[in-house]
């Protein structure tokens, strides 16, 4: 990914309180790209079968004659999870349990603009 | 020391600091001398501040940053790409 | 519960001056807002009042605000509860 796109994420990590690491992966699972804090990746969160499980919900979830699924909130004894649906990508945040979701949830306009261009060529592909 | 505008607010000032837009300390004194950790603190706080609500708050127009304890405030001003803060008793 | 935190948004509304009102929770979700203040914002605002905290983390959490030409946020946290009120300026005041 661009470095542009590196920055953005990377900045807030350092700005949003209690997060440890993005992962911006495809439909599947496989990572895109990987951000962490300290270079170290919280075992729950970063899984690759973790990071998959939440196309499944997310489409079961659209089911329900609300919409389509935005995004998803997991909330562990000691991790929160959120999951954006920015189909074909999923974006990932882990953090801490007091972490600031709400923030998180707010960038979501802002992500759009730096991920656009990607959406357009995995979607090509 | 040419920082002499902070000398405006009298006895109440406890310590100032100024830092770049990039977060470099320029200038510090009294209890804020070589507190690396307070400016950097303020530094993230500033850069937050912006993104609150960008109609209300466009990049720049933030005027006045001001944190306030039971017994001493921070005050932070933006002027001329750099952040003058002031440490102040109440 | 949701009652009473209106009746309290309710209640700031009705002040002088004040043309919003928001309450988020410690995650920064927001718990209710009123006025101009957009619930998209409990999570930054959450965000400025930790972040202010850090400076003195022995000390209460401070009250914070953000002034710009015409209009003043402040911001400060009650325990688990961040609140923040969106004033306008009054123009004698400058």
């Amino acid at each position: 990914m661009s470095d542009e796109v590196k920055k953005f994420f990377s900045s807030l990590l350092q700005k949003i309180n209690g997060l440890k690491a993005i992962i911006i992966s495809d439909r599947d699972g496989v990572p895109i790209l990987k951000l962490s804090l300290d270079g170290k990746f919280p075992e729950l969160g970063t899984k690759q079968q973790f990071l998959a499980t939440f196309t499944i919900a997310t489409d079961q979830s659209s089911k329900m004659l609300l919409g389509q699924n935005k995004s998803i909130i997991l909330m562990y004894k000691s991790t929160t999870v959120v999951q954006l649906n920015k189909s074909p990508l999923i974006i990932t945040f882990v953090g801490t349990e007091n972490c600031n979701t709400g923030h998180i949830l707010s960038l979501d306009n802002e992500i759009d603009k730096y991920i656009g261009e990607y959406k357009v060529i995995l979607d090509r592909d | 020391m040419k920082m002499n505008i902070f000398n405006a607010i009298g006895p109440n000032l406890l310590g100032y600091l100024v830092i770049t837009e990039d977060g470099a300390v320029l200038a510090s004194s009294g209890e804020l001398e070589n507190d690396e950790k307070t400016s950097g603190v303020l530094y993230k706080l500033i850069n937050l501040a912006p993104s609150l609500d960008p109609s209300l708050f466009s990049k720049n127009s933030v005027q006045r940053i001001t944190i306030a304890y039971e017994e001493f405030s921070y005050v932070v001003c933006l002027s001329n790409r750099k952040f003058y803060i002031a440490k102040k008793k109440l | 519960m949701e009652a009473k935190m209106d009746s309290i948004l309710d209640a700031m509304m009705q002040r002088d001056q004040v043309t919003g009102v928001l309450i988020a929770d410690n995650q920064g979700l927001s718990c209710g807002t009123r006025g101009m203040a957009h619930s998209q914002a409990s999570g930054l605002i959450t965000e400025i009042s930790h972040q202010a905290a850090k400076i003195h983390p022995n000390l209460d959490a401070p009250v914070v605000i953000l002034e710009s030409e015409n209009t003043s946020v402040t911001i400060s946290k009650y325990g688990p509860h961040t609140g923040a009120i969106y004033k306008k300026k009054s123009p004698s005041k400058k």
